[in-house]
């Protein structure tokens, strides 16, 4: 066990980060508990802490008897030295065990910018990075989360990946794992005793073990194949799926010391959106949408603050304007907890007027800010993305908005997107003028403006997984044209750093071999590349030209239709002709509407879904 | 505006190992959210963002511990002391645990301005011997000023420890580990910082073990 903290702690900025022992953490026997699973987060405490999924694995695993979760994060680049210096190994927060001793470690995969945080915390815990080097006494190493649909740069550093919804699968894992152990003995298990634990892990559906694909390429670098090498897997493997109504949910998360990033209660409302954006993993990845009910997120609402004593909730999902029972919640929750003290915040909001009634049904005091992200800035644009908002809806919702005592409004934007010519750009700076006009109109010189500017990157399993990337060259252009165009008293425009938007479509869409060039950048120095401060550009680049890897193949290349792509052997239960159909429709500027509320639009789910083969069936 | 009589409480706590590292500031949530998981009839502030009124007499610097702090609360309704003692005490982490209950007068002056000194338990990791500290501790009582200088961001500010430090003394000396007591300033005139004393005795800062045992209000230990 780690002990001497207290040697370096004060030595560190944020040392609670590095303590645990918060309200609901879970501290278990070790003698007494033989499955020991750490859920690692790729990056520092204060973001790990606000992530959902984590939570709610935390809450499942711990309420198993023979199982124990503990919690480990990246250390701060400060806490990193010390811990080197005095050669302490990553350590989880409950019991302060090296990550080493557990016998399982998952990851989440939140996103392709922490990679090397992955195998900066594997080589802190003395855990070899790949998979193939690891012994039986090596924990297994497992992924999980957003980032799992295409794990191919990483592959070779998990042993196992979970596809899609964690809440069932992991105890499946666990219970497998149980059994291993039990027939393994507790010793002497070696290079053929972990294996025998994958294959029994890889029938398990929604599990794909990467050691039992093989991935061949052609002379032009695209893939030629990928085949299973054992007859056990499935090909592809398809994504596991819950119905929410059911799922458990986190009602005692462990909550912060250290003020993270969503400090608060979180409830998910529903999960999933098929508004059909056509940038949008997420909307892919947890179709289609699955509401909980009313007296079900009351009920998970009086436990969270009951268990807590948060003075805030958060009503989490994709698009909590679209919650059927959204109206009937708020009301409720106004009236029971009113005289509390609790605030309401609903992230991600519809651009329409009844959004910003809800708004308004729940910031009855302080107005401070108004977000909407209409991502595109013409109606050209908003055509080719399917973000079927006209520009109409957007200057009305802003004008309530103003109207309702708010005077800052902060927008999202893409820029970079397929198709876009300078005139969509333009259309950006024109509509966050128009909306400042309004608010000044209103408001006065009190009235502000901000556009949040970021890089489209082309994601797998979207419609635009086909697209390339713009390049470095254009979108400096488009930048500074919003930068030029968006300046003055009440306006704000922020935007990302290209060079961390092309590491991330590198990434996003690679394969197996980006695996070498990770590991390079890492051993340069490269991690925390989602911190603007952290992130090295020129190590990166380095790396790849070390390894004979080519950003611009990954990033900047239009694929075929008939090209294999490196996830195609990952299903998210959506169909590539779908998706196909969908970048096509998007370069005619065509829309397609929502299958919530249209017709079903045939995206391939009723395989996966019930409730989708129901309305197929009827 | 509501019309309500409102009760104010003084509180003993103490601030463990466990949470030693957690900053003023966390701890003031921490707490805050303790009271509302004890669901007491909390008073909240008026304004933007209502917060219980909940006050600390002096913070406590990050990686020392407290066995003895205070704080106060107002609550809406009358509660019994031992009932809230015991309330909030199940919905403390491990770490923060209360001792003692008693109500105060709602006028009563705040406690941040009638705390005048704290005393300190400091165990030094060293080799020196306990002749040669009680030497330096000799030395040092008996100089009239000891100018130091402390860093705080990108400025350095000049100061004079001396006036600050009441008391100091060695309680126990042996295998390589000094136990310090110190008794320091802690008003709006300045507050004496343990590991600057220790590092005035030229002893290593690092470990340090730090605990705050007791906070003088007028003339009074809270012990
Ligand atoms: S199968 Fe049809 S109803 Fe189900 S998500 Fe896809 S488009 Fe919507």
């Amino acid at each position: 066990m780690v002990d001497n903290l207290d040697s370096i702690l004060p030595q560190v900025t944020k040392p609670a980060r590095y303590t645990g022992n918060e309200w609901n953490s879970v501290a278990k026997d070790w003698s007494t508990v033989p499955i020991r699973v750490a859920l690692a987060y790729p990056d520092i405490y204060e973001v790990g802490m606000s992530n959902l999924g984590l939570q709610i694995l935390y809450q499942l695993v711990n309420d198993r008897q023979e199982c124990l979760a503990e919690r480990v994060y990246a250390p701060w680049v400060d806490m990193e030295a010390r811990m080197r210096e005095n050669h302490m190994p990553l350590y989880s927060l409950e019991t302060r065990h090296p990550v080493r001793d557990f016998g399982i470690v998952g990851f989440t995969l939140p996103y392709e910018l922490n990679y090397t945080n992955i195998l900066n915390m594997l080589d802190l815990a003395g855990i070899p990075l790949l998979a193939a080097g690891r012994s039986a006494d090596d924990p297994f190493v497992i992924g999980g989360g957003t980032g799992a649909f295409n794990p191919e740069p990483v592959a070779d550093f998990f042993d196992l990946i979970v596809l899609g919804d964690g809440e069932d699968v992991i105890l499946e894992i666990l219970d497998a794992y149980r059994q291993w152990q039990s027939e393994s003995g507790a010793v002497g298990r070696g290079q053929a005793g972990r294996k025998s634990f994958l294959m029994k892990a890889c029938r398990i559906p929604g599990i794909y073990v990467p050691q039992f694909y093989d991935v061949r390429y052609r002379e032009d670098g695209t893939i030629d194949s990928i085949q299973p090498n054992v007859p056990e897997v499935s090909l592809p493997v398809m994504r596991r799926f819950v119905d929410l109504e059911r799922a458990p949910a986190p009602v005692r998360p462990v909550m912060p010391y250290v003020e993270s990033i969503h400090d608060r209660a979180m409830v998910e409302v529903q999960r999933g959106c098929t508004r059909g954006c056509r940038f949008c993993q997420a909307g892919v990845i947890y179709r289609p949408v699955r509401e909980r009910s009313l007296s079900t997120v009351l009920r998970i609402v009086d436990a969270l603050i009951a268990n807590t004593g948060y003075e805030e909730l958060s009503l989490v999902s994709l698009s909590t304007s679209d919650y059927s029972q959204i109206q009937p919640l708020l009301d409720e929750l106004v009236t029971r907890y009113h005289d509390k003290g609790l605030s309401i915040s609903l992230p991600s909001l519809r651009i329409d007027s009844f959004s910003v009634g809800l708004a308004e049904a729940i910031q009855k005091r302080k107005r401070t800010g108004f977000t909407f992200a209409p991502e595109g800035g013409s109606q050209r644009m908003r055509n080719i993305i399917n973000k079927c908002v006209t520009e109409e809806d957007i200057l009305t919702t802003a004008e309530r908005a103003f109207a309702g005592g708010w005077h800052r409004i902060k927008l999202y934007f893409m820029i970079g997107l397929p198709a876009e010519t300078m005139e969509d750009v333009a259309g950006i700076a024109a509509l966050v003028q128009a909306i400042h006009a309004t608010g000044r109109r209103m408001h006065r010189a009190r009235a502000e403006v901000s556009a949040s500017v970021s890089t489209f990157i082309p994601k797998p399993h979207t419609p635009f997984q086909w697209a390339a990337q713009d390049d470095l060259e254009s979108l400096a252009e488009k930048q500074s044209y919003l930068r030029r165009n968006l300046r003055g008293n009440g306006l704000k425009f922020s935007w990302h750093d290209p060079r961390a938007s092309e590491l991330e479509a590198v990434l996003a869409r690679g394969d197996r071999r980006l695996a070498a060039g990770i590991r390079r950048a890492w051993e340069l120095g490269a991690k925390f590349d989602a911190w603007d401060e952290q992130l090295k550009p020129d190590v990166w680049q380095q790396a790849f030209a070390e390894c004979g890897l080519d950003p611009g193949f990954y990033a900047r290349r239009e694929r075929e239709i008939d090209e294999i792509l490196p996830w195609d052997h990952l299903s998210a239960g959506v169909d590539k002709k779908f998706l196909w159909r969908e970048y096509r429709r998007g370069m005619l500027a065509a829309s397609t509407p929502d299958c919530r509320t249209g017709p079903c639009v045939q995206c391939g789910l009723s395989e996966l879904s019930p409730s989708c083969a129901e309305r197929r069936g009827r | 505006m509501k019309e309500t009589t409102l009760y104010r409480y003084q509180l003993v706590f103490a601030k463990g190992e466990q949470v030693k590292y957690i900053s003023h500031l966390d701890l003031m949530r921490l707490l805050e959210r303790a009271l509302r998981r004890a669901d007491l009839p909390l008073d909240y502030s008026l304004g933007f963002n209502p917060r219980p009124k909940i006050s600390i007499a002096a913070p406590l610097a990050v990686g020392v511990t407290g066995t003895a702090e205070l704080m106060d609360i107002t609550l809406y309704q009358l509660v019994g002391p031992q009932h809230l003692l015991e309330r909030l005490n199940a919905s403390l982490p491990a770490g923060v645990h209360v001792s003692s209950v008693t109500p105060a007068a709602l006028d009563a002056p705040s406690l941040q301005s009638l705390v005048i000194a704290a005393e300190y338990e400091v165990v030094v990791v060293t080799d020196v011997t306990g002749k040669e500290i009680q030497r330096r501790i000799d030395h040092l009582l008996a100089c009239d000023t000891l100018p130091r200088q402390r860093k705080r961001a990108a400025e350095v500010r000049s100061y004079d420890l001396r006036p600050l430090i009441w008391e100091l003394s060695i309680k126990e000396c042996q295998d390589g580990k000094c136990y310090l007591g110190m008794c320091l300033e802690a008003s709006s005139q300045g507050a004496g910082r343990p590991e600057e004393v220790v590092s005035a005795l030229e002893l290593p800062v690092l470990p340090l073990d730090v605990n705050r045992s007791s906070l003088i209000i007028a003339g009074k230990a809270i012990k």
